[in-house]
């Protein structure tokens, strides 16, 4: 490719703004998805916590 | 299909697919953009201007089919209410939007230095901007309301309403530009498609497929945990 | 079948009385339509040739601007909710409530438009023209008016989206409605053709709105 040629600015914007977008759109599902596991994991630590007590007291 | 229906099996299902996905799409892009940025010749007309050509068709295609899978999730979701359906919908939303977006940007800078012109009304850039419109009016009714399952059904009528549009407005322009005779004869692909354009364009179509196919499961399975978390949160509250 | 008719006929009592919905589609109408000519110039020749699809877009933005007195007044007093549990069948309420819309909006508009136009220089040739196509538009315009209403009813934010959703349905209406207006000082063969198309949308919304419209109403009822 030759960074000479004419219009190759309008070439140069296309690829930056497709790769800003679609890394952009990639980022924020992964993000999205991280956080939400957290949450998950945390409230499962929670549920799990609030069955412990009653097998502590169970055992005689 | 039916076996699918468990989020469950499909979190496992979407767990051993993911790898091979994101692998593929990686080394897709790899050699696709080697092929469109090194490979492809400058072409005898448009110069260097139609390597934008192997980023904004693969878009524009990315962002029908993404609308078709909308709307056939939606149909499944209304007619069988498989409760994975909405799910599919939902999380494909975004994506589409996205693509339509780089679809119609990419469509714009290449239109300048080749017609001379940013925006152009014939029947293909008019219903990509109604598609646009379209993804962003379906994002909305499911921010729009805080039932899911109300928002689900509303989402799923507006997603078959437009899927149904789509066409009838494309034929509307087509037949309005056929009346007005637009000044040239606006091609998005060039007269022929010779290989050398070809296989790049190809590398580059499926390499966007496969990034819209792991984009997607992760969302869906995103959306499968945001669902069980409200349910979880439900029980907490209720003790 | 004589409920259908009364539904219709409470609809129009209601608009005229309020004068809420088609009062001010009527008022925007022939706001734009004075304000339009200022804010273009006053050459004639120029507001000639744009007069056809400035009164069919005026047309189709005071349609839009009505779309919430369709629903909004029986959902907020539960009518709404009576009418999904009647006897009539929920898609028969959601075309009653269309035409009544179109009776009491969209008619009205449409036959005052060729009237109107006068503020536009509009061709004498094209009055006749006009009154038919927007005659037969203006029933798909309140069809799918109605749809939207449908959609979004008792959202908070309905308004925004309604347009959102509608303009995209409202384009072939808009494309086929100017071409028939325009027909007769442009390409006379194209009136036929044009008309014909318009009725078709018209008629096949007819069937369709209330169809997906009932579907949403349930929806937003369940």
């Amino acid at each position: 490719m030759s960074f000479t040629a004419p219009h190759i600015g309008f070439v140069l914007a296309s690829y930056g703004l497709s790769a800003l977008v679609l890394v952009g759109l990639t980022l924020a599902i992964v993000w999205q998805a991280r956080s939400t596991m957290t949450r998950l994991k945390d409230l499962e630590g929670r549920a799990a916590k609030r069955r412990k007590p009653a097998k502590q007291v169970k055992p005689q | 299909m039916q076996a699918y229906a468990n989020p469950t099996r499909f979190n496992a299902l979407a767990l051993t697919i993911l790898p091979w996905c994101v692998g593929s799409t990686v080394l897709l892009f790899l050699v696709g953009l080697y092929y469109s940025l090194v490979v492809a010749p400058q072409d005898y007309q448009q110069g260097e201007t139609v390597r934008i050509m192997f980023i904004h068709v693969p878009a524009a295609w990315m962002a029908m089919a993404t609308y078709t899978v909308m709307a056939l999730a939606s149909a499944v979701a209304i007619i069988w209410r498989h409760p994975l359906a909405d799910v599919a919908a939902k999380t494909a939303a975004p994506i589409g939007a996205c693509f339509t977006f780089l679809a119609l940007v990419t469509g714009s800078l290449w239109g300048k230095p080749m017609w001379g012109t940013w925006w152009v009304w014939d029947a293909r850039l008019t219903s990509v901007f109604v598609l646009f419109l379209l993804y962003l009016g379906y994002i909305a009714i499911w921010q729009a309301i805080e039932e899911p399952a109300k928002a689900a059904r509303l989402a799923a009528i507006v997603a078959l309403v437009g899927f149904v549009n789509i066409p009838i407005i494309k034929y509307s322009v087509d037949w309005w530009n056929s009346l007005h005779q637009p000044a040239s004869v606006f091609r998005m692909d060039g007269p022929a498609i010779h290989s050398s354009i070809l296989i790049p364009l190809l590398i580059m179509a499926l390499a966007y497929t496969m990034l819209f196919l792991t984009l997607h499961l992760i969302a869906m399975r995103t959306e499968i945990m945001r669902r069980r978390i409200h349910n979880m949160e439900q029980a907490e509250v209720q003790g | 079948m004589s409920m259908f008719w009364s539904l219709i006929r409470r609809d129009i009592v209601l608009t005229l009385r309020q004068g809420g919905g088609a009062g001010m589609a009527l008022g925007f109408f022939i706001t734009v339509l004075v304000l339009l000519p200022l804010g273009i110039g006053p050459d004639l020749k120029f507001l000639q040739r744009l007069a056809p699809g400035a009164l069919w877009i005026t047309l189709l933005l005071s349609v839009l601007l009505s779309t919430d007195r369709i629903f909004a007044p029986d959902y907020e007093d539960g009518s709404l909710e009576l009418m999904t549990m009647g006897p009539m069948p929920l898609e028969l309420v959601a075309l009653a409530k269309s035409v009544a819309h179109w009776l009491g909006t969209g008619l009205p508009l449409a036959i005052l438009a060729p009237g109107l136009g006068v503020l536009l220089n509009l061709d004498a040739l094209l009055f006749g023209p006009i009154l038919l196509a927007m005659v037969l538009g203006s029933l798909a315009l309140s069809l799918l008016a109605c749809l939207g209403a449908a959609i979004t009813v008792g959202l908070r934010r309905g308004g925004m989206i309604i347009s959102l959703l509608i303009l995209p349905l409202y384009v072939p209406v808009l494309i086929f409605g100017v071409s028939a207006t325009n027909a007769i000082t442009g390409v006379p063969e194209l009136f036929g053709p044009s008309m014909l198309i318009l009725t078709a949308i018209s008629l096949a919304s007819l069937v369709l709105a209330p169809i997906a419209a009932a579907a949403a109403i349930r929806a937003h009822m369940a």
